[in-house]
This record gives C-alpha cells, sequence and structure tokens, in this order.
C-alpha cells in the first residue's frame, strides 16, 4: 500500500541530503567521468622517464595541464561572448596585435612594434612575419585590417566601443597595418581585440556572425582548439607552428565541476593543477593543505550594489531611487568593511569608486571622512532632512506623500557572497528605516531582468564587474547614457560624465588624464547610483608538485588580462 | 476502562496501542525530544538571524565554550541556528500536509464514491499527478513561482497529495457497497450527508495514518527544495542551513558542526514520523491489521 513513486523520492532525497553531509572527496558523480584517462598522462609528465603503455617504444612528451573551472565559456564566438571563461580560451586561440606581459607592460604580439602619429591620430603596427593560422593558411595584414573593419563595420560585440572614433584601417604593405581615428586614443585598441582570420569569417554576414558558435576555432595562438565536450571538458593543445617559444604544456584540459567545494578537494586530490576562482571559505580551507598554493591576488573586479535610476518612462523600477538622498542615505547606512569580513571572509578591500583597486594608476581612493560608508546617524540625518520620516510608526520612513521606503533586492543565488551581502545590506538598510526584501535568482534571470532595458521591472540589485582592461576606459564607459542598452546597468544618464568620459578617452597625456578619471570617479561616487561594496580579492590554489613557474601577479595566475602563465609554467621535477 | 463506549472504528488509546510497539514508541520519543527542544529551545536560547559577526576570525568556527554547535559562515551560533531552523522545517512540514491531506482526502472520497465520469476523470488526473516524477516537478514549480515561505507550502502541498487520494478511494469504493451505506441511501440520505457522516469517520483512520507519513515526506521536500537553493533565502531552516553550509564549502573545510546538526535533525524528525506513522498504519489500516 506504500506507494512506489513516494519511497522513491524518499530515496532520493536522502540521497541528495547524505550528499551534502558527507565530506565531499572527489564523489565519482561529481568528478567528470574523462579524469580517471587524463591521471595516468600526469605521471608520465612528471617522470619523463615512465614509459606509456600504448606505445612503448616511443618516449612520451605528454605534459597536460589541468585547470578546474566551475562553469563553462557561453560560445566560442569572440564577438558575442561576454564570459570570462571563453575569454580565457580565446585569448590562448587567438592572439592580439600587442599583450600585456605579467607586469601589465604592452608587449608585441602580433605586431613586432608599433608608432604613434605625431598627432596622435593612427597607430602604425608592423606586423610579424611567418605567422600561420591554425589551418596552415599564413597570416597577413588583411586578415588585421578585415577584423577591424568587421568590428568598426557592425558594431559587433564588446570590441566595438574601442573603435568608436576609428576612420580607416588600411596596410599600405603585407607587413604593416595603420589605424587612423578621429581624435586620439588614449587607449591602444591592439590590446583587446583578437585577430580573425580572414579567409574563415568573411564569408558570414554581421548577422550570420552574431549566430556563429565558432564550434571550431582557428587562430594564430600558442594553443589550439582540439575539442569541447559540453558539460565536461574542453581541451587545446600546443601550437608548434606558433610564432613565439614553444609553452611547455603540450595539452590544457579545462575540467568542469558542478561545485566549488567539489573542484576544492579535485585539486587537494589531485586530480587537478589549478582551480580557477573559489569563494572565500572554500579557499580559506585550502590554506594548509601539502602540495597545495592558495594564492590570494589582488583583482580588478569589483561587487556593487546597482539601483534602477532609469528615466523612462516605461520602467517598473521604484520611482523613489531617482532620489539621490535615498541612494546616498544607503550608501551611509552600508558598512563596507564588515561586508568585507563578513562576505568575503577579509578577502579583500572595501569598495569606493568604480575603478578597481587593482588598476593602481587610475583607482581614486575616497578618505574615510569623506566616504559614505558606515555612518547610519548620517544616513538617518539626510533622510529626516529630506522629509522621510516614519509617519505610521511602522519602523518604515516614508515619503512626503505617504510611500514607504521599500524596495526589491535581487541577488544571484548561486553567487554565495553576493547573497551573504544582500544579507547584510538589508540589516543595514532595516536600520536607517529602508525595508528591503530580498530575493535570490539565478545568474540568467537576474540578468534577463536587469538588463530589460525599455521596461526594468527591479529595483535594486547586488553583482559585479571585471574590468577587461587595464585602463579607465572599460570601467567609466559603463555608466554612459550610450551604454543604455549595453553595458549600462542602472540606465544612470549623466551628460556632464558622458562629456568628460570623451575628454579623458582622448587625452594622451597621463598626469592631465588622471585628473579627469578622477573628477569622473567622485561624481559617480556622489551620485552614488553604484554602492561598490569590495574589491576582492583573486582567490586561486594550485598544486606544487605537477607544474612550478607560476607567477602570482595581480589579476590572477589564470583568468587574468595575460597569458604568461600558461607560456612560461614548466613541469615539477 | 469502558471499551464500548468507543466507537468501533477508532480504537480505544490510539497513542497507547502505539507505545507499546516498541518502534512506534521509539517515534514518540524522537517526535517528543524534537517537538518540545524546537519549542523550548529557541526560548531558552534565542537566535538572532542578524547577529552577524564583523570579523573574519568569527567565521566558520568549530564548537567553543562560547558557541557549542561552532559557528556558520557568518559568524552565527550553530546551536541556536539550529533549534531555530527546526520551527521552520516542522511548520512547513505540517502545513504542506494539511494542504496535501485535504486535497488527496476530497479527491479520493469524491472519486471513490462517484465512480462513473467524476471519478474516472479525478482518477486520471490523480494517475497523471502520481506518475509524474515528484522532485523535478516540485523544482520547476519552486523555480517558476519564485522563492518564499508560503510558495514552498503551496508547492510541496500541491504535488504530494496523489498517495493520499489513492488510498483513500480505494477505502471508499469498498465501504460505499457494504450493507449500512446501501440502507442509508435507501433512506434517502444525500450524497453530501453520506460521504460526511458515514464514509468519512470510516476513512479517517486511515487518513490519520497517512498523515503522519507525509509529514515526513514534506519536510524531506523542504529540505531537499531548500537545500538545492529554492527554498526562502530569508527564513532559517534545516535545509537553508545544509544549503548555506554547502556553498560555503563547509563539507570541504570539514566544518561538520554546520552540517550534521540540521543533518541528523531531518534524519530523526522523519525517522520519528515514518516509525510512528507506519506504526499507526499498522493499527488503523484494514488491511494491514492483524484479524
Amino acid at each position: 500500500m506504500f506507494p512506489f513513486r513516494r519511497t522513491l523520492f524518499f530515496v532520493l532525497s536522502f540521497s541528495l541530503l547524505l550528499g551534502a553531509c558527507a565530506p565531499a572527496t572527489t564523489s565519482p558523480t561529481a568528478a567528470p567521468p574523462a579524469a580517471p584517462t587524463i591521471a595516468p598522462a600526469q605521471p608520465t609528465a612528471a617522470q619523463p622517464g615512465a614509459v606509456a603503455p600504448t606505445a612503448p617504444s616511443q618516449p612520451v612528451k605528454e605534459a597536460i595541464l589541468r585547470v578546474g573551472w566551475a562553469s563553462e565559456p557561453d560560445t566560442m564566438n569572440p564577438l558575442t561572448t561576454y564570459s570570462t571563461e571563453a575569454q580565457e580560451i580565446i585569448q590562448l586561440i587567438y592572439d592580439k596585435l600587442l599583450d600585456y606581459d605579467s607586469s601589465f607592460k604592452t608587449t608585441p604580439t602580433l605586431a613586432k612594434e608599433f608608432s604613434y602619429s605625431p598627432d596622435g591620430l593612427s597607430i602604425t603596427f608592423k606586423l610579424r612575419d611567418n605567422v600561420k593560422w591554425h589551418d596552415g593558411q599564413p597570416f597577413t595584414a588583411d586578415d588585421v585590417v578585415f577584423t577591424y573593419k568587421l568590428i568598426k563595420d557592425n558594431e559587433l560585440g564588446q570590441y566595438a566601443q574601442w573603435l568608436v572614433d576609428l576612420t580607416s584601417a588600411t596596410s599600405p604593405d603585407a607587413g604593416t597595418v595603420v589605424l587612423t581615428f578621429a581624435k586620439p586614443q588614449a587607449f591602444n585598441p591592439g590590446l583587446v581585440i583578437p585577430i580573425l582570420p580572414k579567409h574563415i569569417w568573411s564569408s558570414m554576414s554581421a548577422t550570420d556572425i552574431e549566430t556563429f558558435a565558432n564550434d571550431q576555432p582557428v587562430g594564430t595562438g600558442p594553443f589550439r582548439f582540439v575539442d569541447w565536450k559540453k558539460g565536461t571538458e574542453l581541451t587545446l593543445e600546443r601550437n608548434s607552428d606558433f610564432w613565439g617559444s614553444q609553452p611547455a604544456a603540450s595539452k590544457i584540459i579545462y575540467i568542469l565541476y558542478g561545485n566549488e567545494d567539489v573542484m576544492a578537494q579535485a585539486l587537494k586530490g589531485g586530480d587537478i593543477d589549478i582551480i580557477t576562482e573559489v569563494p572565500p571559505t572554500i579557499w580559506d580551507g585550502l590554506v594548509d593543505t601539502p602540495d597545495v598554493k592558495a594564492a590570494a591576488l589582488p583583482s580588478f573586479s569589483f561587487h556593487h550594489i546597482g539601483f534602477n535610476v532609469s528615466a523612462e518612462p516605461t520602467s517598473l523600477g521604484n520611482p523613489l531611487l531617482k532620489d539621490k538622498v535615498i541612494r546616498q542615505a544607503l550608501s551611509y547606512a552600508l558598512d563596507r568593511n564588515q561586508l568585507v569580513q563578513v562576505a568575503l571572509a577579509g578577502h579583500g578591500k572595501p569598495g569606493d569608486t568604480i575603478i578597481p583597486i587593482g588598476i593602481t594608476d587610475w583607482h581614486l581612493a575616497i578618505p574615510a571622512d569623506q566616504a559614505m560608508d558606515a555612518k547610519p546617524d548620517k544616513a538617518k540625518e539626510i533622510l529626516d532632512a529630506a522629509g522621510y520620516t516614519d509617519t505610521n510608526g511602522d519602523g518604515v520612513r516614508e515619503s512626503k506623500d505617504g510611500k514607504p521606503l521599500q524596495f526589491r533586492l535581487i541577488a544571484i543565488e548561486t553567487t554565495s557572497v553576493d547573497v551573504r551581502a544582500a544579507q547584510l545590506f538589508r540589516d543595514a538598510a532595516e536600520k536607517v528605516g529602508i525595508k528591503l526584501d530580498l530575493q535570490t535568482l539565478d545568474e540568467n534571470t537576474l540578468g534577463n531582468t536587469v538588463y530589460n532595458t525599455d521596461a526594468p521591472d527591479w529595483d535594486i540589485f547586488v553583482w559585479g564587474w571585471d574590468s577587461g582592461v587595464m585602463d579607465p576606459n572599460y570601467m567609466l564607459g559603463v555608466p554612459l547614457c550610450s551604454q543604455i542598452g549595453g553595458n549600462n546597468d542602472v540606465f544612470y544618464c549623466n551628460n556632464e560624465y558622458d562629456g568628460l568620459y570623451d575628454q579623458q578617452s582622448t587625452t594622451l597625456d597621463v598626469a592631465a588624464r588622471k585628473q579627469i578619471v578622477d573628477q569622473m570617479q567622485k561624481m559617480f561616487y556622489d551620485d552614488a547610483a553604484y554602492l561598490v561594496m569590495w574589491f576582492q580579492d583573486k582567490l586561486q590554489a594550485y598544486r606544487t608538485d605537477t607544474w612550478q613557474g607560476w607567477k602570482e601577479i595581480p589579476g590572477g595566475l589564470v583568468y587574468n588580462l595575460t597569458r604568461d602563465n600558461y607560456l612560461n609554467i614548466t613541469p615539477a621535477k | 476502562m469502558n471499551a464500548t463506549a468507543v466507537p468501533a472504528s477508532r480504537p480505544p488509546n490510539l497513542w497507547v496501542q502505539v507505545w507499546e510497539i516498541p518502534l512506534g514508541r521509539a517515534g514518540i520519543i524522537l517526535l517528543g525530544i524534537v517537538l518540545v527542544l524546537s519549542l523550548v529551545g529557541p526560548v531558552v536560547f534565542p537566535f538572532n538571524p542578524k547577529d552577524i559577526t564583523s570579523t573574519a576570525a568569527d567565521i566558520l568556527q568549530p564548537p567553543s565554550s562560547m558557541h557549542w554547535l561552532g559557528t556558520d559562515e557568518l559568524g552565527r551560533d550553530v546551536f541556536r541556528e539550529t533549534l531555530v531552523g527546526a520551527r521552520l522545517s516542522l511548520l512547513v512540514g505540517l502545513l504542506a500536509t494539511a494542504i496535501s491531506i485535504t486535497l488527496g482526502s476530497i479527491i479520493g472520497l469524491l472519486a471513490g464514491y462517484y465512480r462513473g465520469a467524476v471519478g474516472i476523470t479525478l482518477m486520471r488526473v490523480t494517475d497523471f499527478f502520481l506518475v509524474l516524477p515528484l522532485l523535478p516537478l516540485i523544482i520547476i514549480l519552486a523555480a517558476i513561482f519564485g522563492q518564499s515561505f508560503s510558495i514552498t507550502i503551496m508547492v510541496i502541498g500541491l504535488t504530494s497529495w496523489p498517495s493520499t487520494a489513492r488510498i483513500v478511494r480505494s477505502q471508499v469504493i469498498s465501504l460505499r457497497e457494504r450493507q449500512f451505506i446501501e440502507r442509508i441511501r435507501s433512506l434517502g440520505a444525500t450524497d453530501l450527508r453520506v460521504i460526511a457522516v458515514h464514509i468519512l469517520p470510516n476513512v479517517l483512520p486511515l487518513i490519520y495514518a497517512n498523515t503522519v507519513l507525509v509529514i515526513a515526506g514534506s519536510i524531506l521536500s523542504e529540505a531537499t527544495l531548500a537545500f538545492l537553493g529554492l527554498g526562502d533565502p530569508v527564513r532559517v531552516s534545516w535545509g537553508t542551513m545544509l544549503h548555506f553550509g554547502f556553498v560555503a564549502g563547509a563539507a570541504g573545510r570539514g566544518a561538520w558542526w554546520y552540517l550534521l546538526p540540521p543533518g541528523l535533525g531531518i534524519v530523526l524528525v522523519v525517522l520519528g514520523f515514518t516509525l510512528a506513522g507506519h506504526t499507526l498504519d499498522q493499527l488503523l489500516n484494514p488491511r494491514l491489521r492483524e484479524f
């Protein structure tokens, strides 16, 4: 009489719960099925004398780097991707004209040298000779011109913002490319734009490109794409025709883990060599592990609280948030040091302005006495002064026309640091008489909700940004009016700010530019459309007994703006 | 003891009878302990979910004299949190069960009594829900309707009724053919009266036993949903504790004090209800009763 269905459900739920309770060593269900087949290759890499069972007569040169990540790339198409994971793969497969080295200096890549014209309006790149695409075709100046024109003409992807002022891209001879701009460029776009093979991409229209998955990416970079078993692993192999020196890793395998804790256990157990990023509490658990080095590195990222300040009449956000006073009061109410201590377990710095602290030369620090931070009394004071008082005694302030200061707060459910921060923020707001209703959503839903430009139906969110370049342009460019519909996640629009942006991006003198950049950071800080909560450390860890030579640099060992670590590590003795 | 005063369908001193069976006794003791702890515990050891630390050193600390079961990822006391969590887990279990049993009983009664088109339709709907894999269904519903205390209750309540409906129906089918029912009908009693006054009391013991079993299932469902991150994120239940413990990496760090208390709590409560429920079932279900 006991129905089978319910019994099954019992068993299922029990096993789920038990799974949670058991210490998660490499659980066979969570570890990708391919892991066992990878493992045997590793000892052969570490002990060159070992002989592979399949080919006893040949020495084995396999040196596999196994990287653990907790989410997958969205696509292999450099022109449509937005994920860190895809960027990581794309920067190994494709080359740019220039790149960052491990100290974030510009280093020649496809261009062996470059020079600015005296008026600063054009940049001439001298290209490397004898570079080949992964499919054997020769690389030429045509490919470069094609890529720049393609992006410029069709306003494709994240790169179009660097080419707004581009007027022409030409190749006077096979080894030279000249980019000409309408205004001087403080930032050299050669540092970010991956060069695509014309012979593959030229046959597609802009619409084709927007839906192109690029399943077999062909580049000129140090690693070649092998395959991507979605949901399991992605494999790259060393490009034997690479123009630079050959990296020691003959293969890189990115292994997907469904959970960061399981990934951390896999590193402990030696199934992988490095993990890309883990939450603070999990990272703390790796600190004293033998043969594992846990690295906390300054990042080019921050997490922030964003307010819907859309001026669109169709916006469904609470209009009270358009009043700067309420946003500033929330900023005063928030204790950013507590956020860092609790949500990040201490692994970061309290936030202030919009350029991440890792971009040291450009970040503007707000002195503690001027900071809108951890001053709940000040929050109450400015709310009282603006006429927001609790008239009905329910603990929540009301506006003069009786609307309660009650807002919706959304965060990504799987980003535990954000959920914790949101809880703290809610409690801090309550103490100054503002009520926040917290709801957690999955990442895609939150993204779609926030970026619903025409009718954004949300009040306040929590998430974060990674700066894609070592330059203020990227982060400062987010809250521009022109980025509404693009990156602008709070629909902030301030013409004065936009004017300053144009001014700084065409100012070549660093000191003069810094002044404008500071002014913009201060302006955006005072307007409080963002409350930058923290600049988190990048928390990574790697095994010291399989690969050596990892450089612990700002931005991270991997998932960084530079690919140097991949090129320079060597198998451990 | 005056046994003749009690209607024949309900045996006397039901809980005494359960108590006399060892397994039932174990169940009652377990439930008693958990009930007392969840009711009295938070009064003696109050827990403030907003009592969050401001130093990293307090996070996920092992048990100490200050924190008997250590601290969680926000530096809060796990012992107190577990006591409070029991309340929500039990409450969701009970309320969801109320929905489930009410719905299941009504559908079972109607489907058993009206055997024509009404009965067939109701039973096909029941079968439909019965063959749906319950866990994915609950997850999808929770994901669509969002995460809150009341939605969790509704989702569990509205998906777990079919088994009750089936059990009740089969009993009603046998009852409606009995002579006393036919006599009452021939005396001109309305269907409603027959169902409510004469059939319902006879299936009540069965519903009663089933309820206790459904509670166990509902508590587990709540824990499952919350563990998967689909529970109400701002309320503390055993399931949300497991969820937050898991995402904070408590398992990998060996922070057993954070995962074990809610895990054990769930196991004990579910075990308690299952033992008591099965014992009740044995005593009350006519098909299992030993004659």
